[in-house]
């Protein structure tokens, strides 16, 4: 095949890959979740056989933009029903409370003992006792809400401190 | 549902383009895949064992049943063993057929497979020889 020709397909498959990306208002690839990651995988493969002639422009487009039409529609029961949005996306699971680790939520989510403290120390949480609450985030990012009491003090803590000093 | 209009514009044109490309330009190998590239696709799904698939780069599926397919990815396989690579060329072609040769190779050998595409809307298999 000409290269000009692969250049061409490129190109085209490229240029409606990027309108059809932002019609679907994907999000940035840190806030991906794990479903993202295989449909990404699905339309890396689209443009690959669109890129070789192994199918027509038309049957590219027509695949890639099913997989964008349900991604839309998903979206859209999501945004429009929250019990949608947790079928579709999943919520955060408390994987730590006061302290102490839930195995069980641990488990489902396929992490162990060691994954969670990975992760609390690149928060720069080495003791666990300081967290009330720490959860699994739909993008398998974990969130941490300290005790209020380890907090570091705020302006706010101001007139609370004067109030206690003697 | 903003997002579900665009989309279905953005399919629209292509398919447009793709009708313009190939009715008022005579493109037969941008827009739509090229005959060598239907070709080797037949033997690629034949000699993996996607009949169904393979059936689809027939001009007429229908007239080759998914037993068909099979006998003939046995006889390759008969002729030339496990293939390792599959390579297409277009031997020659204008806008309405065309013939490609499909080269199979092996550790044990090669044979070429020719094969006469015909033109409606993209390339198709016509007749094998």
């Amino acid at each position: 095949m000409d290269f000009w020709r692969i250049a061409v397909r490129a190109l085209v498959a490229y240029v409606y890959l990027m309108v059809t990306t932002r019609a679907s208002g994907k999000r940035v690839i840190s806030q991906a979740t794990p479903f993202d990651l295989v449909v990404s995988l699905i339309v890396g493969d689209l443009l690959d056989d669109a890129m070789w002639a192994e199918v027509s422009m038309p049957k590219f487009g027509a695949a890639l933009s099913s997989i964008f039409l349900c991604d839309a529609i998903v979206s859209f029961g999501a945004h429009r029903w929250p019990w949608f949005f947790r079928l579709a996306q999943g919520s955060p699971t408390a994987v730590l409370r006061d302290g102490v680790e839930d195995r069980d939520a641990l488990r489902g989510e396929q992490m162990n003992e060691g994954d969670l403290a990975h992760l609390l120390r690149l928060d720069g949480i080495d003791d666990w006792s300081r967290v009330q609450l720490a959860l699994v985030e739909r993008d398998h990012e974990v969130s941490v809400i300290l005790k209020p009491e380890v907090e570091p003090a705020q302006k706010k803590d101001a007139p609370r401190v004067l109030e206690s000093m003697p | 549902m903003k997002e579900l209009a665009v989309v279905l514009i953005c399919f629209a044109l292509l398919l447009g383009a793709t009708a313009l490309a190939v009715e008022t330009f005579g493109d037969r190998e941008l827009m739509v895949s090229p005959p060598d590239a239907v070709a080797e696709g037949f033997v690629r799904e034949t000699l993996t064992g996607r009949y169904a698939r393979a059936r689809q780069y027939l001009a007429d599926p229908d007239s080759m049943s998914d037993d068909d397919v099979r006998a003939l990815e046995q006889s390759i396989e008969a002729r030339v063993g496990d293939a390792t690579e599959v390579e297409a060329e277009i031997v020659s072609r204008d806008d309405e057929r065309a013939l490609a040769t499909v080269r199979v190779s092996s550790g044990q050998g090669s044979e070429a497979l020719s094969y006469t595409l015909a033109f409606d809307s993209e390339w198709k298999i016509a007749r094998s020889q």
